[in-house]
This record gives structure tokens, C-alpha cells and sequence, in this order.
């Protein structure tokens, strides 16, 4: 008898005893299905007493999630953080004063096209609103 | 032509016995684990989620169904201990790895050290030896319920033999 021999024979016999053992302890397959089935009923019941706070919980975000993006869309309860008025913002920097070239209000100021006067204007001289055709000469 | 259900069930009886010894082995000696992968396994095969195509034989066809179930069960328990921290509840109360009291008095000495031998195998190796000498499987009959090569289970079976030797008579070995 090889080596190999006497090893296979003697896991062999150690596998079997353990087998044994188990087997001795073990139950046959009807009293562990019912055991198993009562242990699935018990391990159901917690499951079954969380579901309705479960779909409380479910159905209050859903409510808050819509609230959210209606109120995003710009709607009539937007609140007032999602809202900024860009037209009313300016920048001042302390440099600012740098470009302020003389003459800059005249540069600055819109012409009133079609004033009867320059004064207005800063004493430019405006073409009128309306172009006259040339009169010949 | 399809098994019907009344054949199933016979098949489930008749390798029960054998059946939870495989599930033990795949879940560590658990009891408790091996029962609850044995539950899943066996409505799998009678709801139909798990179907026999006869190509081998319905032994060799259950213990992969068992196998595969156990590896679910695991990566459960994993995602389960991420969420530990995230959840607040007691890691224990959903998974304890002692073993059963009452089971450890009842097994021998001697097969409370194979058992605590084969924890220590890679898993693969474990699994081929379980299923040659526990379960008497040829090396074959191994390959197909593990869904590796003949060359592959038997590559794991001299190794794990010859590892598992050592861990039981590290004396003979040196």
C-alpha cells in the first residue's frame, strides 16, 4: 500500500465519521421542511409589520419630491433663494475711478434723437428722428 | 418532456441527508446558514427557478443548485455588514458566525479538527474534497457541480489532500 494509499483511506474515514455524526444529529426531509417553514412565517411577520410605515415614508417623499420640482420651474411658490434679480446687481471696484476719463458723462449718455435742441445732449449736434429727403439747391 | 413537481420533491427526499451535508461545507459548518441556503435551494428546484435539463444526474444537478445559492447567500451578507454602519443594527443579530453549541458537543473530537481543517483550506480545495470523500462523488462527478475541467478539480484534490494531511498529522508530514 502506497502512501497515497493510506492518506485517501484515512481522510476517507475521517470524512465518513464526520458524516456519520452529522447524519446521526440531522432530521429527515419532512420535519425540516415544516421546521423551515415556520422559521420563514416568523422571520416574515417583523417584514410584514414595517410595510405600512415603509409606504408612509415612500409616499412623503414622493409628495416633497414634486413640491421641489414644481417649485423649481419657476411657479408661484418659488421660494426666494431660487430667484436673482441680475438687472439689479453691480460690481464697484475700488479701481473703477481709473476710467473715468474727462468727458466720459457726454461718451456715456444716449442722445435724444430728434430734440430741438443740443442742450440735452451736451451740446452735440443730433440728426433728426426722421431723415428729410436733400432739397436740391 | 419536463420533471414534474411529485418527482422533484422524491429527488429533494431522497438526497436530503446528503444535501445538508453540502450545504454545510459551503457555508462554513453554519447550521444555521446551511439550513437557511437549503430553504432558498429547494424552492428554487420547486418553483421552477432552478430547472432540471437531465444532462446530468439529478444529484450532481442539486448540489450545484446548492452550491450557487450559497454564494448568493454570501454576497447577501456582505452588502448586509456595508450597510451595518449606514443602518444602526446589530451586526450579530443578523449573522453569527459561532458555531452551535450543542452541535460542536455532539461532533467528536476528531471531527471537530477535520472541520476546523477544511475552514482553513481555500475554499475550491475544500469543496473537492467535501464532495470526493464526504459525499463520495467521483472526480468527475466534482467537476460538473463545481462547473470546472476534470484537470481542474483534480489539480485541487491532490493539493487540498496533500494540505489537509499536513493540518491533521503535521508530524507524519516532516
Amino acid at each position: 500500500m502506497t502512501e497515497e494509499d493510506r492518506t485517501d483511506r484515512d481522510l476517507g474515514a475521517r470524512f465518513a465519521r464526520l458524516r456519520e455524526e452529522e447524519r446521526a444529529g440531522g432530521e429527515d426531509y419532512r420535519r425540516f421542511a415544516a421546521r423551515v417553514a415556520a422559521r420563514a412565517r416568523l422571520r416574515a411577520r417583523p417584514r410584514r409589520r414595517l410595510v405600512l410605515p415603509a409606504l408612509a415614508a415612500m409616499a412623503a417623499a414622493i409628495v416633497l419630491a414634486v413640491l421641489i420640482l414644481r417649485g423649481g420651474s419657476g411657479g408661484a411658490t418659488a421660494p426666494a433663494w431660487g430667484r436673482i434679480d441680475l438687472s439689479a446687481t453691480s460690481l464697484r471696484m475700488p479701481t473703477d475711478f481709473l476710467l473715468d476719463t474727462p468727458g466720459n458723462e457726454l461718451l456715456r449718455s444716449v442722445p435724444a434723437l430728434g430734440a430741438p435742441d443740443g442742450t440735452a445732449t451736451g451740446g452735440l449736434i443730433h440728426a433728426p428722428a426722421t431723415p428729410t429727403p436733400e432739397k436740391p439747391s | 418532456m419536463g420533471v414534474t413537481r411529485a418527482e422533484l420533491e422524491a429527488g429533494i427526499e431522497e438526497h436530503h441527508a446528503a444535501s445538508l451535508g453540502w450545504a454545510l461545507s459551503c457555508c462554513g459548518w453554519d447550521r444555521g446558514e446551511a439550513e437557511d441556503v437549503l430553504q432558498s435551494s429547494y424552492l428554487k428546484v420547486l418553483d421552477g427557478r432552478a430547472r432540471f435539463g437531465g444532462r446530468s444526474s439529478f444529484r450532481t444537478w442539486l448540489f450545484g443548485v446548492i452550491r450557487r445559492t450559497a454564494a448568493e447567500h454570501r454576497r447577501r451578507a456582505a452588502l448586509r455588514w456595508l450597510w451595518l454602519p449606514l443602518t444602526g443594527a446589530d451586526g450579530a443579530a443578523l449573522h453569527d458566525p459561532a458555531p452551535d453549541a450543542a452541535r460542536v458537543l455532539e461532533r467528536s473530537e476528531e471531527s471537530t479538527r477535520l472541520v476546523d481543517a477544511l475552514r482553513v483550506l481555500p475554499r475550491r480545495q475544500r469543496e473537492v474534497l467535501h464532495l470526493v470523500f464526504y459525499e463520495e462523488l467521483t472526480i468527475r462527478e466534482t467537476a460538473a457541480v463545481l462547473g470546472v475541467t476534470v484537470g481542474s478539480a483534480r489539480q485541487h484534490y491532490e493539493r487540498g489532500k496533500r494540505r489537509l494531511r499536513e493540518l491533521l498529522d503535521p508530524e507524519a508530514c516532516r
